[in-house]
């Protein structure tokens, strides 16, 4: 079950990287209140005469997603769109990380065994029609989401917990959430599913008839032909790609979508967010237009922001973007940052060979280390990442709350490997060049596979340098890049020697069971390297039923103390996101979390009327 | 002796071609000893009397003896060469490998930069500047003119076979020339559909057989579909003569070969080159084998239908015919007589052909669909600084020996056609 | 007119083997159409079984794809493959077999094989699904290992390498809690004993006659999923599930335009350029010119789009042009009349335009020039220099009508160029034509969209050369014979 989070935000990958500048450690690391994770930028002062004065944000990107199909489509693009045509049940807040209630009066009464969630739906909101939100509308999305038929084999992990959802007998707002065991991060299962109108994707309310449980395992419902039917609509691509039916609570709508060109949104009149308390950043709605213009060639963005023809980009290259700023003309009209972002690119090792097919070299933990010391890690991030992405040391973030800043970086030290390689009893016996050993009465050379995704540059830049510095220890390596289509199932089915992978993370509190449980290696999880032991586990564990975090910290220390002395991945970096938004808008702040930025909270300054500004 | 009507070798060339065959020749040898040219080993090296070459072997480690560390073996991959002492050396032109980054002249030197910041001797700058990890630049134009000559020669090779065969034996043999017997030709017919039941079958065993890698499996599965269809073809064509013998049956029928080949022509002339390429390369593997032979099958029918024109204007005249006269075969007549005074046309589309080949494998490297990332090629390049515009070296010099090699094939293919040409001949 | 219509129905058969190339395309692609479209993950984990709900859907789409009907009207293959072979729609699945039975010869036992592992995997299944979590995890190592090595076992068509796998799984099953399991294994180890070679038999065919076949559904559809390609439908897209056809003419729509008036534009700067140097032959400017030309053609497309872009769209040089996109992203101005509307077009349309035309510029010329000086020689020339007529009217009245002919003849090899050509053009300037499509396709697996452009270029091209043969006869009537 835990292997979710990761699978599902791997299609983010080396696109949108992470990093930071160290903005604060979070003051102090026993203080379990908020962390700040947004940088705030100070409005313009004065309108330039060529800026644009309508209240229409342009938002670029590289690519669109397929479809917009509230269930079946997985692509991260999707999310930028959803956030603002659709509603969930409740919300992280971008600026503080913590939820808040969005469709629902209030964060969700939990019972004491921790297994039933109460929630109440807001009074006074509707779907477009007029018609209001009710309990039937969450239920409907929580059983199509579940329904063995739908197409969404990607989010089947996340719903997994649900046991069923009940409306409160007499009231057609408040309903439960009944969750197969206790866990923390089970308050978020309500942060991933749009919810969607009943009377719009099921009209004849097929679903009412059978229960969460049943429609889970369609296999034991008999009569399945109204079933079908239902499914197959909803599957088809009239929900995903027709316009006219691409509709949710959200405070905007889909206008027109051409093709490789441009999606527009615009805001719905009298919708019922205004009325709400407007300090939510979803609710704080100020341009009439949304447009998503798609601009793939990276040279061609650079254009685009020259012209001021896109306001707002967080798909900016790096590169791009340092270019971009050399341009005094570019620095004039945009706010743009480099901010830190949670996500992690690792070099595994295959610490649980099958011995056939990869052989030993990474069961022993000296050769591990010494893979660390020749592991150029500084050369990449001022290469490859310019110097904008922050160096991860152990297994969190250093910008997470629990840091263990004890841990001190490993320095590439080509002669401290060379010591550790011969201790090992890998030397170089033949003069060819490659570092051998006698094992089992065999010659075996140090050779092995290094799996990379031919789909990010980046990651081939990297595996060049990584390459060329372990060739120096007489470490013969051979590159295999294939597309992360064909990477990530043969990582996660341990069949590899040293793979890059990256994981999309969230600023969430960390659940290490995902990535450093050996549970998650035998169910071929998110395990990849195969860390781990009982005491390790047990440690696991415990941090995941502990909530005191003046108790969790130092296990969080003692854990990333763990891991960093096994060494069973190479921690490379997390770099930065890069987001841009023109001046001509206020309320310009930018987000550590995805997307980067509010579209909606943009508020246009220089008014059309006057053409001069408008700030106080 | 018959009288060879027009031939390229007596020609005088006008000094630009000399200057395209001489930039030519320049490139090509580039191309076969950029190891040499451009590689970080050097070329000499005396140490301790002894005398090593290691540019131009492959051994992987020396043992030197210098005053500071005595005796000691050195790893060709580890070492640095420069800071050896107590030695002679002398190193290649461009003393840098390809692909192998200097961090000191990282993140896109600009040729520029390379000379005022190099804090080295003269000739350990980078004369072209670096990249994003700092390999230079130089050094990889050097290693990519191979593999760019490779797939341009090899896959415009590929076309001329296939091109010439097809274009010769439709333009000489007509509709009206091969009679076959008519068993024969309802055996052969009737063979085509076994054959490639049995071409099937022997690639299957084959590859198995020789556990062929996946660059191999595409070239080995071709030539055999080729070998077993070509045998089935002629043991059905003489079997059908046999009975024919045999039995002497008298009907004859000609074998509609232009006919077919025109069609062949006009089918693949039909299909977008770069569609094609696109389609393939979605099936096949990412090789530079595989985008020779991608390019290659997707351009032999402009060769072809040439070749076909050609032949069609030689085939009735003088020479041929009194060649047919003193009885010579149709094969000899076709190689002794026929393909000489075809080479004008051959070289024209050859030359032509290369050059086109070396414009689409960078388009297919910006596309990133062509050669794998680590194969160095001059599309590789250019698709490298093509999100760099203000590094401008990297457009302007794998560019510029892109334009270089294209414009002098170009020069010496117009000069082919402008000699073979009639009119610019009575002109001169 | 005979000729027209001669000339039509030759064009039949062409389209027909574009239509069967890309039928053959799409019949050997790589990978699983059915997983990639119901969003199933490639790998397998045997512990858990598919759902028959996930079968149906798969059979659906199976049908929908004809993916369980034999390829083609007739089928040929050796004797020693089974009959059904065409109806395993999983891909590894069939190579494995069809790998199998002809390097061994023993149809029946491989059969059996592949039976014993499909038991093997929903015993082992079931028997975990029955243990308690203690017994899990103590037994979580030997676990692993078993689902190692049966997915090994799946598609593994070594031998050697098979029996190996099957005495592991033996040696691993060999604990109480699995004894079901390992009694198929080792029922497997005394049936299965494949051998080293095949004998004879299989070089003998059968061959079998379909009467529906993929390619017919393909060509000609079959009245309930699909219309066939002869109706317009190229099936449906993996990606989004909707006919390809709903969108894949609108793309086609900006391909030809941005294609018809690239041609144009060529043949307007071109046709002059070949007669000024077919006039000033030999002189230098005629030299700088050929040099010029020669460039251009050198330079790589996307090179010029990107060259272009930077300096002539870009507010830090000049902004003449429009770097991406078709229209404005607002949309146009409400009150510009038409020929504002198209003021405003044209700027985001010339600069593709101009890379769509340049290369195909030097060739152009160079064909006007070579065809004017041509007809120099001819009779009709002489006889006008003779009147004493001035030489550039000799030039545009006599010589460049005849040489207009091989012009118009090669307009069918620029066609397919154009058409082609665009996908690097497009993706530069963000069109959505024909190439981008393709391109997205390409890294989406998007075969069916990847198949269904390339046979409507191809068709569009043979209709090019159509429109050009036909245009021959008209200007030059003694082709007809």
């Amino acid at each position: 079950m835990i292997q979710r989070l990761c699978i599902f935000t791997l299609s983010v990958f080396f696109l949108v990287a992470c990093g930071t500048k160290k903005p604060g450690q979070n003051g102090n690391p026993n203080d379990s209140t908020s962390i700040k994770a947004y940088r705030e930028n100070p409005d313009a002062t004065q309108c330039e005469p060529n800026w644009s004065k309508d209240n229409i944000v342009v938002n670029h990107w590289l690519n669109e997603p397929p479809t917009l199909h509230p269930t079946n489509e997985y692509t991260s693009n999707r999310n930028f769109v959803f956030g603002y045509i659709h509603s969930y049940l409740l919300l992280v807040d971008l600026r503080t990380l913590e939820l808040k209630p969005d469709l629902v009066k209030a964060l969700p009464t939990i019972s004491a065994d921790g297994l039933t969630y109460d929630f109440e739906l807001k009074d006074g909101i509707s779907w477009d029609d007029g018609s209001p939100i009710t309990s039937e509308d969450v239920i409907f999305t929580y059983k199509a989401n579940s329904c063995g038929l739908i197409n969404n084999a990607f989010a089947k992990p996340y719903i997994e917990s649900l046991l069923d959802v009940k409306a409160v007998q007499g009231s057609n707002t408040k309903f439960q959430f009944i969750l197969k065991e206790k866990y923390i991060l089970n308050d978020y299962l309500s942060t991933y599913f749009p919810i969607m109108q009943r009377k719009v994707y099921d009209p004849t309310n097929v679903l009412a008839k059978y229960s969460l449980a049943t429609l889970r395992k369609v296999e034991e419902i008999t009569v399945i032909n109204e079933m079908t039917a239902w499914a197959e609509k909803m599957n088809g691509p009239t929900y995903g790609i027709e316009v006219a039916n691409i509709s949710g609570a959200g405070p905007y709508k889909l206008e027109s979508w051409e093709k490789g060109q441009t999606m527009v949104l615009v805001k719905k009149k009298d919708h019922w967010s205004a009325k709400q308390d407007q300090s939510m950043l979803q609710y704080a709605c100020y341009p009439d237009k949304i447009i998503f213009k798609m601009v793939a060639d990276e040279n061609a963005v650079k254009i685009e922001a020259n012209n001021q023809s896109i306001d707002v980009s967080t798909f900016l290259t790096t590169k791009a973007l340092l270019d971009l700023e050399k341009n005094p003309e570019f620095t004039k009209n945009y706010h743009f940052g480099y901010l830190p972002a949670y996500n992690s690119t690792y070099l595994m090792m295959n610490c649980k060979p099958d011995g056939v097919n990869h052989k030993n070299f990474f069961t022993d933990k000296k050769v591990r280390q010494a893979m660390a010391y020749l592991t150029p890690v500084e050369d990449v991030i001022k290469v490859v990442y310019f110097g904008k992405a922050d160096r991860l040391v152990g297994p969190m973030h250093p910008n997470k709350k629990g840091f263990n800043k004890t841990l001190t970086p490993i320095p590439l030290d080509i002669d401290k490997a060379n010591a550790l390689l011969d201790e090992a009893g890998w030397k170089d016996t033949d003069g060819d060049n490659i570092r051998d050993k006698m094992i089992d009465g065999k010659k075996e050379k140090f050779e092995f596979k290094l799996m990379y995704p031919t789909d990010s540059p980046v990651a081939m830049d990297i595996a060049d340098l990584v390459m060329e510095s372990m060739k120096k220890a007489m470490i013969s390596i051979i590159p295999d890049g294939m597309p992360m289509g064909e990477l990530v199932p043969k990582a996660t089915v341990h069949d590899f020697d040293m793979t890059f992978f990256a994981f999309g993370q969230s600023a969430l509190p960390d659940d290490f069971k995902q990535l450093w449980g050996t549970g998650s290696w035998t169910s071929n999880g998110s395990n990849l390297s195969g860390f781990g032991n009982a005491q390790s586990d047990a440690l696991i564990d415990s941090m995941n039923v502990e909530l005191d975090w003046n108790k969790r910290i130092p296990m969080m220390h003692r854990f990333q103390k763990m891991v960093y002395d096994e060494q069973p991945v190479i921690f490379f970096m997390a770099s930065n996101r890069k987001i841009m938004i023109h001046k001509r808008f206020g309320n310009a702040t930018m987000y550590y979390e995805r997307p980067g930025v509010m579209l909606n909270n943009l508020k246009l300054l220089c008014s059309p009327a006057n053409g001069t500004s408008n700030v106080q | 002796m018959i009288k060879k009507p027009n031939s390229l070798w007596s020609v005088k060339l006008d000094w630009y071609s000399q200057a395209a065959i001489f930039c030519l020749v320049l490139i090509i040898l580039t191309g076969t000893c950029s190891n040499w040219i451009a590689t970080s080993k050097p070329l000499y090296i005396k140490n301790n009397q002894n005398v090593y070459f290691p540019a131009f072997n492959n051994k992987k480690s020396y043992e030197f003896t210098t005053e500071q560390l005595g005796k000691k073996t050195y790893n060709v991959e580890n070492m640095d060469w420069v800071k050896l002492d107590q030695t002679k050396k002398v190193f290649a032109p461009i003393p840098y490998d390809p692909g192998r980054s200097d961090m000191a002249f990282a993140n896109y030197k600009s040729p520029y930069t390379s000379f005022s910041e190099a804090e080295r001797p003269f000739q350990f700058v980078h004369w072209l500047g670096t990249n994003l990890k700092g390999e230079d630049l130089l050094s990889g134009i050097i290693h990519g003119t191979s593999v760019s000559l490779k797939i341009g020669f090899f896959s415009i090779f590929i076309a001329l076979l296939i091109g010439i065969f097809l274009g010769t034996i439709a333009g000489y043999y007509q509709n009206d020339t091969w009679k076959v017997p008519l068993f024969s030709f309802i055996l052969m017919l009737m063979t085509i559909i076994p054959g490639v039941y049995l071409a099937d079958l022997f690639s299957f065993f084959a590859i198995e057989r020789f556990d062929w890698k996946n660059t191999g499996i595409l070239i080995g599965k071709i030539f055999i579909y080729i070998g077993t269809l070509t045998f089935i073809l002629l043991f059905s064509h003489l079997t059908g003569k046999l009975i024919h013998k045999m039995f002497r049956f008298n009907k004859r029928v000609y074998l509609p070969i232009d006919t077919l080949v025109s069609r062949m022509i006009e089918i693949f002339s039909s299909i977008p080159k770069l569609m094609l390429i696109v389609a393939l390369a979605a099936i096949l593997d990412r090789s530079v084998t595989n985008v020779i032979i991608i390019i290659g099958i997707s351009s032999w029918a402009g060769i072809a239908r040439l070749i076909r024109g050609e032949t069609l204007k030689l085939r009735n005249q003088d020479f041929i015919t009194s060649a047919k006269a003193l009885g010579l075969t149709n094969f000899k007549i076709i190689r002794r007589h026929l393909l000489p005074n075809i080479s004008g046309p051959i070289m024209v589309s050859f030359v032509f052909g290369v050059s086109a080949a070396i414009l689409i494998e960078s388009g297919l490297s910006f596309l990133n669909i062509g050669v794998p990332e680590n194969v160095i090629t001059w599309g590789q390049l250019l698709a490298d600084g093509k999100n760099n515009f203000n590094a401008w070296w990297l457009i302007v010099f794998p560019g510029f020996a892109i334009f270089i090699t294209v414009l002098c094939l170009n020069i010496l293919g117009e000069k082919f056609k402008s000699l073979l040409d009639p009119v610019n001949r009575g002109i001169n | 007119m005979s000729f027209i219509v001669k000339r039509l129905l030759w064009s039949i058969p062409t389209i027909l083997a574009i239509v069967i190339v890309g039928f053959v395309l799409l019949v050997y692609t790589p990978g699983d159409p059915v997983k990639t479209v119901l969003n199933l993950s490639d790998q397998e984990d045997p512990l858990k079984p598919v759902s028959p709900h996930i079968e149906k859907q798969k059979k659906e789409w199976e049908d929908k794809l004809g993916l369980n009907l034999p390829i083609f009207y007739f089928t040929i293959q050796s004797s020693v493959l089974p009959d059904t072979l065409y109806k395993i729609t999983d891909k590894k699945e069939k190579e494995t077999i069809r790998s199998l039975c002809l390097s061994t010869g023993q149809t029946n036992m491989v059969m059996d094989l592949r039976r014993g592992i499909k038991e093997f995997k929903l015993t082992w299944a079931g028997e975990v699904k029955n243990l308690t979590p203690l017994e899990k995890d103590s037994l979580s190592k030997e676990m692993a290992e078993i689902s190692h090595n049966i997915q090994l076992l799946t598609y593994e068509t070594n031998k050697i390498k098979i029996h190996e796998y099957i005495e592991n799984l033996t040696i691993l099953t060999h604990s109480n809690f699995f004894s079901r399991s390992h009694g198929i294994m080792v029922g497997m180890e005394k049936e299965i004993n494949l051998r080293s070679r095949p004998g004879l038999e299989v070089f003998a065919p059968t061959i079998r006659f379909n009467a529906k076949s993929r390619f017919h559904q393909w060509l000609l559809g079959d009245g309930k999923y699909s219309k066939g390609i002869i109706r317009g439908d190229f099936g449906i897209s993996y990606v989004s599930k909707e006919p390809i056809r709903n969108h894949i003419y609108k793309n086609l729509f900006w391909s030809v335009l941005f294609s018809g008036l690239g041609i144009l534009l060529a043949y307007l700067i071109s046709i002059p350029v070949g007669i000024l140097s077919a006039g000033i032959n030999n002189t230098i400017v005629e030299k700088l010119i050929t040099v010029l030309l020669f460039a251009l053609y050198a330079i790589p497309v996307f090179f010029m789009g990107t060259l272009l872009q930077t300096y002539l769209a870009n507010d830090q040089y000049l902004h003449v042009f429009e770097p991406t996109g078709i229209k404005p992203v607002r949309g146009f101005d409400p009150d510009a009349n038409l020929i504002e509307r198209w003021i405003v077009q044209l700027r985001y349309m010339i600069l593709p335009i101009v890379c769509f035309t340049y290369a195909s510029i030097a060739f152009l010329s160079r064909l006007t020039k070579t065809s004017m000086l041509e007809t120099f020689n001819h009779p009709y020339m002489m006889t006008a220099k003779a009147k004493g007529l001035p030489y550039w009217k000799i030039l545009l009245k006599h010589s460049f009508r005849n040489a207009l002919i091989p012009l118009i003849t090669v307009f069918a090899n620029v066609f397919p160029v154009l058409v082609g050509g665009s996908v690097i053009i497009e993706s530069i300037f963000t069109i959505p034509g024909m190439g981008t499509e393709m391109f997205s396709s390409y890294f989406s697996d998007n075969i069916p969209m990847i198949i269904g452009i390339f046979t409507l270029t191809g068709i569009f091209t043979v209709a090019g050369f159509l429109i050009s043969d036909i245009l021959y006869v008209i200007v030059d009537p003694r082709i007809r014979k």
